[in-house]
């Protein structure tokens, strides 16, 4: 099984990439890197090679799902799977989320003394 | 067992967020008031929208959950506002200030 070392978090709002922060790398041993918007994201993905990107779907100027396409439309990095990070939402756009192509959908607020063993849990689930 | 550091930083970044629940409370009653004076124009729903929807995520993430909840009802409607789903009409806009009102008590 290829192992979960380096993690990228997408979010814009600064309280949540502390604590998101904090549980990955304190938690969960993780490498985290954080980018603060899609475009951040996009500029940092090819030199930073993350092994998993979780993503905030609502930020400004453009979404998780744009940034998603995005990423799915750059051939050097369109095989980094993705996570969503988003507010719970209705039945109908977590499958319009997951028909997207990403890997799984995370429902915010979450534990985050259970985030890093849920975000293993995924990556195993589709690393097996 | 919890690692140490986690928890120590957690608890101090949750007292600091604690500390910024009641600027956040100021802005929203700022806001209240570009509400009454826009008459609850689209556009400024669109913004009043956005300081919700992360009060709710970030409030939620610290254990603040009476005020991640009341604002997440808040956000429920002003999303469907704003998908265009919801006329704005006086029910509406009452329903959105008794949601306000709700929200800004959990967070006094």
């Amino acid at each position: 099984m290829t192992l979960l070392n380096k993690i990228m978090y997408v979010e814009d709002d600064v309280d949540i990439q502390k604590v998101v922060r904090l549980s990955l790398e304190k938690i969960g041993k993780f490498n985290v890197i954080i980018c603060s918007s899609g475009k951040e994201a996009l500029d940092t993905i090819p030199q930073e090679k993350p092994d998993l990107i979780l993503m905030d779907v609502m930020m400004p100027d453009m979404d998780g799902p744009t940034t998603f396409k995005r990423i799915r439309n750059t051939p050097e990095i369109a095989d980094i799977p993705v996570v969503f990070m988003t507010a719970k939402a209705q039945v109908k756009e977590m499958t319009h989320y997951r028909e997207l192509g990403v890997l799984d959908v995370i429902v915010k607020p979450f534990d985050p003394v259970t985030l890093p063993d849920t975000v293993k849990q995924i990556w195993e689930a589709n690393h097996a | 067992m919890l690692d140490e550091n986690f928890q120590e930083g957690f608890e101090a970044l949750r007292g600091n967020f604690a500390l910024k629940l009641q600027d956040k409370l100021a802005d929203l009653i700022s806001f209240e008031k570009k509400l009454e004076e826009t008459n609850y124009k689209l556009e400024v729903l669109q913004e009043l929208y956005q300081i919700i929807h992360s009060i709710s995520g970030s409030s939620g993430m610290f254990g603040f959950s009476e005020i991640s909840e009341a604002a997440h009802k808040l956000e429920e409607v002003l999303k469907t506002v704003i998908k265009g789903n919801i006329i704005i009409e006086p029910k509406i806009i009452n329903q959105i200030k008794m949601l306000l009102s709700g929200l800004k008590k959990e967070m006094g």
